[in-house]
């Protein structure tokens, strides 16, 4: 019996995203979308913040939300600048951060969408 | 004794045509440093280097100068000092230019002990370059007084030109 | 003039516990694991290289095991004789406050056990005059207390004092919460209908089945790994555990990970060395599931890879917990901060050898 127990910082953060836009019909694609991300990261942190590295793992055009990861130390900038986002190409647009967790596996469910409602 | 704690940044001005006297103020290199940590670090970065950034002292002649900040965003500020490439020459144009960071004190008589020091042993190199004999004599006059006069180390900073 | 120019840039604690052991091991916790494991939102297996889950896996996930919705139960139908002499103590009940955010709302909780679990503020803990602990997670600032009453006493009884006061308590905050129910009788086959009646009269109550879900794969990327051998190898023979554990993350959230994209979008790709696989099957089930349940999957997947109806190289079996249970495992304290995951993951190789993978979050006790 082995047993390896990781506490504290994990090597990567995963988030799940979603940009809204003012107005609903715009269509972004996910390189629009890395853009976006990288514009958010450019105002707040400049040239050094635009440099990190974020992979989006999963992206939907239809309702343009993704699962990013990022590395841990830079997490808390990453969802910082995604806040204080306002305007992408003069277009009023905000994201919303569904989900933050050190582990991929935590995205496969979510027990605080689980609404039930009786008749 | 509560206080904020500072560090002072000497750094060297060095343009193309290091024998010219250029008209740089201090106003012009505190808007370098702002505009570099902006486009560096961001709103973020402007926002930890603003309060406590100031510069300090600056000298045309040996184009010292000395900029201040917060102990906190040393790193903040040196490493971003590098990146400077350009100060505006007030007449609208851009003087192609980079900052050499020289030393890095904790309170400005350090540093102007430090660049008393300094500045003496940049001496000889100055006495190389002079042509004629009349200048080599001057220069050499002068080095001998600021070795051996021990003076208050402000005025003496000065006379050293 | 006081300003903190110091800005926290580091992402919040979490804990990942990877242990490897075999199912034959007689200090094995792999049972411990799953029982102690009360509260369960989803399961989901997943086996490679099979088109189809193995029968009796498959048995175990179509049996039906139906769970009951309770509207706005006060608590002090927790307390009622009969519901503790004839539901308590007469098998395993879990109950879980649905729809009440552990960092917002008061959460309440019955374990199997018998003890009932309160997570309350600070206002409503001094209401109630019951004594209990402040949480663990912020104990600078005193904000949720909790509570623990054991339902079992044999002096948990109308007329004792401590009964009493838990019941005035009770009554002068009148808290209620709509509650999640699952009873497993003791013993006997019988089903969970009375517990259903019991409350049926008084209480809008409501039957739910669990939301089972099949997705197939093919022509996937699957890693390597070695089940004697959790860390890297010298010549990258195999993946790492933590490697793995992502890739099976990412393959649950149905992400495509067999080609990289370009670098621009995401440099990430299932981890090296890998071999291609033509099918798999992934079954998941969401609702409230008892860790009963869980066990069945278990011994099923166990004993389908004994006999040989897969060729599949090994099978895992995720169980992710309620973000908002007021216990992780057994009664050790769980809490919301960024994210309350609390889940885990067996690996179970053909060898009878297996990876345990606990990952919780923040505010959680080390399992």
């Amino acid at each position: 019996m082995k047993r390896i127990v990781s506490k504290g910082d994990a090597p990567y953060y995963y988030l799940k995203v979603l940009l809204e836009f003012e107005d609903k019909t715009m269509a972004v694609d996910v390189l629009t979308f890395r853009t976006v991300i990288m514009k958010a990261m450019m105002s707040m942190y400049g040239e050094v913040g635009a440099a990190v590295q974020i992979d989006i793992l999963k992206y939907e055009d239809k309702t343009i939300s993704a699962i990013l990861r990022v590395a841990g130390s830079n997490m808390v900038k990453l969802w910082g600048a995604l806040t204080m986002l306002s305007y992408y190409d003069e277009k009023p647009c905000a994201f919303r951060v569904h989900q933050v967790s050190p582990f991929l596996m935590a995205f496969a469910a979510s027990s605080r969408q689980l609404l039930l409602h009786t008749e | 004794m509560v206080r904020f704690k500072h560090r002072y940044v000497l750094a060297e001005l060095i343009f193309g045509k290091d024998l010219l006297i250029y008209n740089i103020t201090q106003r012009v290199v505190y808007a370098a440093v702002r505009d570099i940590i902006e486009q560096l670090h961001g709103r973020y970065g402007i926002g930890l280097i603003t309060p406590g950034l100031s510069v300090k002292y600056i000298n045309e002649y040996t184009r010292m100068v000395m900029v201040r900040c917060r102990r906190e965003n040393l790193k903040l500020l040196t490493s971003a000092i590098p990146f400077i490439k350009h100060l505006p020459d007030g007449k609208g144009g851009q003087l192609p230019c980079f900052l050499r960071t020289l030393h890095v004190g904790g309170s400005i008589r350090a540093c102007q002990k430090w660049l008393v020091q300094h500045n003496r042993q940049v001496l000889p190199t100055l006495l190389l370059r002079c042509t004629s004999k009349e200048e080599k004599s001057r220069m050499r006059k002068s080095i001998f007084n600021s070795t051996l006069v021990k003076e208050e180390p402000w005025n003496e900073g000065k006379d050293d030109t | 003039m006081s300003l903190t120019l110091k800005v926290d840039l580091s992402p919040p604690r979490s804990k990942l516990v990877i242990e490897k052991s075999s199912f034959d091991d007689e200090k094995s916790r792999h049972r411990k694991n799953v029982e102690e494991h009360y509260f369960n939102h989803k399961m989901e297996l997943f086996i490679p290289g099979c088109a189809e889950l193995p029968p009796s896996a498959q048995a175990v996930f179509d049996m039906s095991d139906d769970f009951y919705i309770i509207k706005d139960l006060p608590l002090t139908e927790l307390i009622n004789k009969d519901f503790i002499e004839n539901f308590v103590k007469k098998g395993s009940l879990y109950m879980l406050s649905h729809n009440t955010h552990i960092d917002k709302h008061n959460v309440y909780a019955v374990l199997p056990t018998g003890k009932l679990i309160l997570s309350v503020h600070k206002d409503t803990y001094e209401e109630l005059g019951l004594v209990g602990q402040p949480s663990q997670f912020n104990r600078k600032v005193k904000r949720k207390f909790v509570v623990e009453v054991d339902l079992t006493q044999d002096i948990f009884v109308p007329g004792k004092k401590n009964y009493e006061r838990v019941k005035k308590g009770f009554q002068r905050t009148e808290l209620k919460a709509d509650f999640l129910l699952s009873w497993k009788p003791r013993g006997t086959r019988q089903s969970a209908g009375p517990v259903l009646s019991h409350f049926e009269d008084s209480y809008r109550c409501d039957r739910r089945s669990q939301v089972q879900q099949t997705n197939k794969h093919t022509e996937l990327l699957l890693p390597v790994v070695n089940s004697s051998e959790l860390e890297e190898s010298d010549d990258g023979e195999w993946c790492t555990a933590r490697e793995w554990y992502e890739w099976l993350g990412a393959v649950s959230c149905g992400i495509n990970c067999n080609e990289a994209p370009e670098h621009y979008i995401s440099r990430y790709s299932c981890p090296k060395p890998n071999k291609l696989t033509a099918t798999a099957v992934r079954r998941s089930m969401t609702g409230f599931i008892a860790p009963g349940r869980v066990w069945a999957v278990l011994e099923a997947v166990r004993s389908d890879m004994r006999d040989n109806q897969c060729p599949s190289p090994w099978a895992a079996l995720t169980v992710h917990g309620f973000a908002d249970s007021p216990v992780s495992w057994a009664r050790r304290e769980h809490g919301f901060h960024h994210g309350g995951e609390n889940l885990y993951t067996l690996l179970i190789f053909r060898d009878s050898t297996y990876w345990l993978f606990q990952a919780v979050g923040t505010n959680d006790i080390c399992p």
